[in-house]
C-alpha cells in the first residue's frame, strides 16, 4: 500500500496559540478523503503545511514520496479556501499563467485551457476578464486552475462553498472523474452530504487534534445508530393523531427489541426508535409493523453530520486521538435522542 | 528559476501594459517641463498692465526732478525700455546659440517682426500718468486718495502712488550726504510696478544731482566708470575649459539622483500596490500553491526592476536626446551611466525589499500608510541632501553618507558626476559603497523574504513594526 501523504508528529503554533498538535496522518494513494472539522480546528493550517505554504514547528511531512511539497508542486493541485483571481486579467491568460507556473509546456497550454473551460461550461469566457464573471463562475475557474496541470494529488479546501446546487453537482462529477482517473483527492467541507457522497475515507480534527481517521465503511459500522424511524398512519385531526401516537408509544415501549424512543414532532413525523444492543433490526421492524399501523418504516443510516456533532460536540472536541475516540463511541453507541 | 521568471514576466507586463503606466511615464516629463515653464513665466513675466496716476510733489529748486521722472514713466520711455530689454534677450539667446554651435537659422526667427510684436505685447507694462502737485499740497489728503475706500480709487485714472522729492535729495547737507525721497503706494500694488517707480525716481534724482553739480558734462563718463563689470565664468578642468554651461553641469548630479529616485521609487510603489492587490484579492495563496513565497517575491522584485529600468531608460533617453540636440553629449560620462545602473540595482533591491515586506503585511493601501511613513522619510533624505553633497562631493559628510544604506546609492550618484570636473570620487570609495550596498541588499532581501512568508497569509489587525520584527523571528 502506498501513501500519497504521510504526516508524523506534526505540530504548529502561532505565538501562544497551538493550531495543530502532534498530528499523524496517512492518506492512501488513489483515495478520496474528506478532511472535516469545525471552524478553527486546524484544517487549513494542516493543508497549508502539506502544501509547504506553512512549515511545521516539528514533525515530518512526506508528500508524493518527497520530503516537501515544494519538490513535487507540479504533481499537486491545490484549491485554497480563500481563492482569488486577478480581477483585470483575462480568464484564458490567467489559466495559461497558472498552467505555466505549474510546469505545463507552452505548446500544450492553449488546448488544455480551452478543453477545461468547455468541461466546466465556460467555453465562451476565455477572453473575458475575471472580474466580469459571477462568483460561481470564478469558483469554477479557480478549480480549473488547480487541476489544469493534471496533478496526481488534488487538495481542495472548501471546494463547494458558494456554489449553487447545479454547479455543486458539476464539481462532484469532476471530482469523481479525477478519482476514476486514479488521482488522490483530499477535500475539506462543512457540507457533510458532499463528504458522504464522495469520500471513501474521513479524517476529522478538532482543536488541532485528530479525532477520527477511518474508512467510510468502518464509520458506518462503528457509528451505526441502531435506530428505526417509524411514521404511523395519520388520522383526520391533530387531536386524533395525538391520541393515536400515545397509544402507539405504549405499544412500541413494550416490544422486547426496543431500548428507547422519541415521539413524533414538528418536522419529524416519525418515532425515532433506538434498538437494544443485541436486537436484530429485521426482527424489530417486523414487531413494529405488527404493533403499529405504518405509513413508512426505515432502518436509520449513519450520517456524518451526527458523527461530527458527536465527536466535536457543541462545546468542542474530545481531544482524544481518533482511534481511541472511535472505539469508545462505538462501545457507548446509544440513543441519538433522549428517551 | 523558470517559475520565478514567469512571475517576473507577468509582473512586468501587468504593470507596463496599462494605460495608466504609459500615460504616467510621459505625463511626468510634461508636468516637470510645464511646471518649470509656468514658474519661469510667473517669475519673469512683465508687470501686470495697470492704468493709473502717479502723484508727484517735487520740492527741488526749479522742480528739476519732476520732468526727468515724467520722461522715464512716459509710454515712449516704456516702449524704449522694453525694446532695450528685448534686444538684450535676443543677444543673450544668440550668444548661447553660438556657444552651442547651433546653425544661424536657429536664431533667425528672433529677428522677425512678429517675434518683436509678440515679445512687446508680452512685456506690456503699466500705463502711468504723472500728475505734478504743488509744493504746498496737503500731503495727508493726497495720501488718503491711495486708500482703497477713497472715491478716487474707483476712477480709471486712480492714483496708485505718491512721490515726494525733497530738496535735500539733490542738494547735499553740510556733511555732504543726500537724503532719499518718499514713495507711498496704493495697497497691494504689484511689486514690479513699485520697483519701476522706485527706480525711475531714484535714477531721476541721481540725474538731477549730476545736472546741478560741477560734473554735469561728465555724467555719462561717471556712469561708465561706476558700472561694475561681470565676467563670463570659464572653468578649467581635466577635459579643458568649459564656459557658460556651469549651470548645466551643476544640474547633472541632481539629474542623476532624480533619475535614480523616480525609477526606483515608482517601481517600488508598483511592487507595493501589486503585492497588496494580490493579497487582498486572495490570489496570493493560489500562487503559493505553484511557487514558494521566496520565488514569488523574487519574481515580483525582478519584474518591477524591469519596470524601473524601463523608466530609467525612457527618462535617461529623453535627457540624453535633449543633450544630443544641443551638442552637449560631452557632459555625459559613460562610466557614470554604468555606475548609475549598478547603483540603481542596489537602490531598487533595497527599496523593493521594504515595499514587498510592507505590501505582504497589510491588506490595503490605507494600512500601508503607517508603515510607509518612516520609509518615506528616509527616502526623502537624498532629495534634501543633494545641494550640500553636490557642492562638496568629497567632503566628510558626503563621504560618510556614501556608506549608509539605503541612501548610499543616491549619495553616490550625486557625488560621482558632481566631482567629475575636479577631484573624482576615489575608486575605493565607489567600490566600498557598492560592497556595502550589496551586503545590505542581501540582508534586506533575506529579512523581506521572512516577513513576506508570514505576512502574505496574515489577515486581520494591521501590523506595526514590532509585529514585523516578531514575524522576522517567527519565520
Amino acid at each position: 500500500m502506498s501513501f500519497a501523504i504521510e504526516l508524523r508528529g506534526i505540530r504548529k503554533t502561532f505565538g501562544s496559540k497551538v493550531a495543530v498538535t502532534n498530528l499523524d496522518l496517512k492518506i492512501e494513494t488513489g483515495s478520496v478523503v474528506a478532511f472535516l472539522g469545525p471552524n478553527g480546528a486546524g484544517k487549513t493550517t494542516t493543508i497549508r503545511m502539506i502544501m509547504s505554504i506553512l512549515f511545521p514547528d516539528s514533525g515530518q511531512i512526506n508528500v508524493l514520496g518527497k520530503a516537501s511539497a515544494v519538490e513535487s508542486k507540479d504533481r499537486i493541485g491545490y484549491l485554497p479556501e480563500e481563492r482569488g483571481l486577478y480581477r483585470k486579467m483575462k480568464v484564458g491568460a490567467f489559466l495559461t499563467y497558472m498552467a505555466r507556473l505549474k510546469g505545463v509546456d507552452s505548446g500544450k497550454v492553449k488546448p488544455l485551457v480551452s478543453d477545461w473551460l468547455a468541461r466546466v461550461g465556460l467555453g465562451d469566457c476565455e477572453r473575458k476578464k475575471c472580474e466580469e464573471l459571477s462568483k460561481g463562475m470564478q469558483q469554477k475557474i479557480g478549480f480549473v486552475s488547480s487541476v489544469i496541470h493534471n496533478p496526481d494529488l488534488v487538495i481542495l479546501d472548501e471546494p463547494f462553498s458558494g456554489l449553487d446546487p447545479v454547479n455543486a453537482r458539476l464539481l462532484r462529477e469532476l471530482i469523481d472523474d479525477l478519482h476514476t482517473a486514479g488521482k488522490t483527492i483530499i477535500f475539506s467541507t462543512h457540507v457533510m452530504a458532499h463528504a458522504e457522497a464522495l469520500c471513501d475515507h474521513v479524517i476529522m480534527i478538532n482543536r488541532g487534534d485528530k479525532v477520527l481517521d477511518e474508512p467510510m465503511s468502518r464509520i458506518r459500522s462503528n457509528f451505526d445508530p441502531r435506530a428505526v424511524l417509524l411514521e404511523p398512519v395519520t388520522g383526520d385531526s391533530a387531536a386524533q393523531n395525538e391520541t393515536n401516537n400515545l397509544a402507539y408509544a405504549r405499544a412500541i415501549s413494550v416490544l422486547p427489541t426496543v431500548h428507547s424512543y422519541t415521539m413524533p414532532k414538528l418536522g419529524q413525523p416519525a418515532f425515532a426508535i433506538t434498538l437494544r444492543d443485541n436486537a436484530d433490526p429485521q426482527q424489530a421492524i417486523s414487531q413494529l409493523v405488527s404493533a403499529v399501523p405504518v405509513r413508512r418504516v426505515e432502518l436509520k443510516r449513519v450520517r456524518l453530520e451526527d458523527v461530527f456533532i458527536r465527536l466535536v460536540g457543541e462545546n468542542g472536541g474530545t481531544g482524544q486521538d481518533g482511534e481511541a475516540a472511535g472505539l469508545e463511541l462505538a462501545a457507548t453507541a446509544g440513543p441519538l435522542e433522549g428517551e | 528559476m523558470l517559475r520565478t521568471l514567469h512571475v517576473a514576466l507577468r509582473e512586468f507586463i501587468a504593470t507596463v501594459a496599462t494605460k495608466g503606466f504609459i500615460f504616467g511615464v510621459f505625463l511626468l516629463p510634461v508636468i516637470i517641463l510645464g511646471g518649470s515653464f509656468l514658474a519661469k513665466m510667473i517669475m519673469s513675466g512683465a508687470a501686470p498692465s495697470l492704468a493709473g496716476t502717479v502723484l508727484l510733489v517735487d520740492h527741488t529748486a526749479g522742480q528739476i526732478v519732476a520732468p526727468l521722472i515724467e520722461a522715464r514713466l512716459s509710454p515712449e520711455a516704456q516702449t524704449a525700455a522694453n525694446r532695450a530689454q528685448l534686444n538684450q534677450i535676443k543677444q543673450m539667446a544668440k550668444d548661447k546659440a553660438k556657444e552651442l554651435n547651433l546653425p544661424p537659422q536657429a536664431t533667425e526667427a528672433l529677428d522677425s517682426p512678429m517675434a518683436d510684436m509678440a515679445v512687446q505685447q508680452a512685456m506690456g507694462g503699466p500705463r502711468l500718468t504723472v500728475v505734478r502737485l504743488n509744493a504746498d499740497a496737503n500731503i495727508e489728503a493726497e495720501k488718503a486718495k491711495l486708500r482703497p475706500d477713497s472715491r478716487a480709487a474707483e476712477s480709471p485714472d486712480k492714483p496708485v502712488a505718491l512721490m515726494i522729492i525733497p530738496a535735500s535729495s539733490v542738494v547735499p547737507a553740510a556733511n555732504g550726504d543726500f537724503s532719499s525721497f518718499e514713495l507711498f503706494t496704493a495697497p497691494k500694488l504689484d511689486f514690479q510696478i513699485q520697483s519701476q517707480l522706485n527706480s525711475a525716481a531714484g535714477q531721476s534724482v541721481v540725474d538731477a544731482r549730476l545736472a546741478i553739480s560741477d560734473l554735469k558734462d561728465q555724467g555719462d563718463r561717471i556712469r561708465k566708470l561706476l558700472r561694475q563689470p561681470v565676467a563670463e565664468v570659464k572653468s578649467v578642468n581635466l577635459t579643458g575649459e568649459t564656459s557658460s554651461i556651469g549651470d548645466l553641469a551643476m544640474l547633472m548630479p541632481v539629474a542623476f539622483m532624480m533619475l535614480l529616485w523616480i525609477s526606483t521609487f515608482t517601481a517600488g510603489q508598483y511592487l507595493l500596490t501589486t503585492t497588496i492587490e494580490e493579497k487582498s484579492s486572495r490570489v496570493m495563496e493560489v500562487l503559493l500553491s505553484a511557487v514558494s513565497p521566496v520565488q514569488l517575491m523574487t519574481g515580483k522584485i525582478i519584474g518591477q526592476m524591469g519596470v524601473g529600468l524601463t523608466l530609467l531608460v525612457v527618462y535617461a533617453g529623453i535627457g540624453a536626446g535633449s543633450l544630443a540636440v544641443f551638442k552637449l553629449m560631452h557632459l555625459i560620462d559613460w562610466t557614470n551611466i554604468a555606475l548609475l545602473v549598478v547603483f540603481f540595482i542596489i537602490a531598487f533591491f533595497l527599496i523593493a525589499s521594504l515595499m514587498a515586506a510592507i505590501g505582504s503585511a497589510v491588506t490595503d493601501l490605507r494600512e500601508a500608510q503607517s508603515l510607509m511613513t518612516p520609509v518615506m522619510l528616509v527616502l526623502m533624505i537624498p532629495l534634501m541632501l543633494w545641494m550640500p553633497i553636490s557642492r562638496n562631493p568629497n567632503g566628510a559628510f558626503a563621504t560618510a553618507c556614501s556608506f549608509i544604506p539605503p541612501i548610499s546609492p543616491f549619495v553616490m550618484v550625486i557625488r560621482i558626476p558632481a566631482a567629475a570636473g575636479s577631484t573624482p570620487v576615489p575608486v575605493w570609495q565607489i567600490g566600498l559603497s557598492i560592497a556595502v550596498g550589496i551586503v545590505s541588499v542581501v540582508i534586506a532581501v533575506w529579512a523581506a523574504a521572512k516577513i513576506f512568508r508570514v505576512g502574505v497569509l496574515m489577515y486581520g489587525k494591521p501590523p506595526n513594526f514590532a509585529t514585523l520584527i516578531k514575524w522576522l523571528r517567527m519565520a
